[in-house]
């Protein structure tokens, strides 16, 4: 879809790192640095979230840097930065994972956080529950691992989608795009993941345990 | 990562689905009164929502994790590999655009040869092919001169004087 020049000149008006990406595109490298130090965090964590490996989160991250940096030159703002950044980000983490299954390396317990029990993340959470899910306060690791495993029980979309809205606070809209799906598409997605969250997250909803202040 | 394939995992209703969009703040006007007006009324819809909201909360618990030291000078370091491989696919272009404009320009000279040839060629071979036409008017030349009017010459040929002459030449 071609984008229009009172398109671009909007986005460049009303978002920095817009600007910023236009200062690279001039091939303006402290504006690259800059960049990457405003994204750097919360591209590694998108990646550590939807693909379960620290290891893997960091190199997808350079990848999506390295899209960046090689489209430059055509760059012309059609959508907030971030936006046009998690669109390369969710190509880079589809081929990651189209990869990582044409040589079969699927991590069944998710990666590097160690195996935990039953390969399923519903038995897994269920085992953790009923083993050590009296009405307590359990600490934030323990429910970290709990909520982890719940986000496994998603979908690569619905983790895609719920991590956007969550944690880069991404409209509906921009979720769509990102993702190269309609709005309702998403608005759909995201009851279902939501759902399924509080699915797999019933037994600590039900007794009343609260994820722990930081 | 063990995926599931299927989007379809826990069935959502309407209500749920709008409650989800009434959370993230997405519905219109009209459909978020209907929400909140029914929420006032309606307990179960209530704990509905409140299991959505704490089980999205619960979210906040996962662990994040920060880059390395190391992650901004390696991607550098990338990027710096990247640059230097443009700057190189930019000079083998370069090189290449300039032996494709020499040989264009030695194609186009050969072209411009060949059809010189060809042309300086034809043109003489058609002036032979008149020589030879005119040969018999050449050879006679001399005569013909010394004759003022060619109704003269007109009159000597209806009374058969060229025949041998035409015919030898022909």
């Amino acid at each position: 879809m071609s984008i229009t020049e009172s398109t671009a000149k909007r986005y460049e008006l009303q978002d920095p790192d817009v600007r910023l990406m236009l200062e690279v595109r001039d091939d303006n490298a402290a504006a690259f640095e800059e960049l990457m130090l405003r994204y750097q965090n919360r591209l590694i964590n998108l990646m550590h979230h939807l693909m379960g490996r620290r290891d893997q989160a960091e190199d997808l991250a350079q990848e999506v840097f390295l899209r960046v940096y090689r489209s430059r030159k055509s760059y012309k703002p059609g959508s907030k930065f971030s936006t046009w950044l998690y669109t390369i980000a969710n190509n880079v983490a589809s081929n990651a994972r189209r990869s990582m299954a044409r040589r079969k390396e699927i991590h069944i317990d998710g990666g590097d956080e160690g195996g935990l029990g039953p390969a399923n993340p519903l038995e897994r959470i269920a085992k953790a529950a009923s083993g050590q899910m009296p009405a307590r306060v359990i600490d934030r690791a323990e429910m970290g691992e709990v909520v982890r495993l719940a986000m496994e029980t998603l979908n690569d979309r619905q983790r895609m989608a719920v991590l956007l809205s969550k944690f880069e606070e991404m409209s509906y809209a921009d979720i769509a795009t990102t993702m190269g799906m309609s709005v309702e598409a998403i608005k759909s997605l995201l009851s279902r993941a939501r759902a399924n969250l509080k699915v797999a997250l019933e037994p600590y909803l039900e007794q009343g345990a609260r994820p722990p202040a930081e | 990562m063990s995926t599931p394939n299927n989007d379809n995992l826990v069935p959502v209703d309407d209500a749920e689905q709008q409650l989800v969009a009434y959370l993230d703040g997405e519905l219109t006007d009209d459909d978020r009164i209907a929400v909140e007006a029914r929420l006032a009324d309606d307990f179960d819809y209530r704990q509905r929502l409140q299991r959505l909201e704490r089980a999205w909360d619960m979210l906040d618990t996962l662990p994040r994790v920060e880059a390395s030291e190391s992650f901004v000078h390696t991607t550098v370091e990338m990027i710096s590999v990247a640059a230097s491989q443009e700057l190189e696919t930019i000079q083998d272009q370069q090189q290449s655009r300039k032996w494709r404009v020499l040989a264009i320009t030695l194609a186009a000279s050969l072209v411009a040869a060949v059809a010189g040839f060809g042309w300086i060629s034809y043109s003489a071979s058609s002036e032979n092919q008149q020589l030879l036409t005119e040969l018999p008017l050449i050879e006679n030349m001399d005569k013909y001169q010394k004759v003022d009017e060619v109704e003269f010459l007109e009159q000597l040929r209806n009374e058969g004087l060229f025949v041998s002459e035409v015919d030898d030449g022909a």
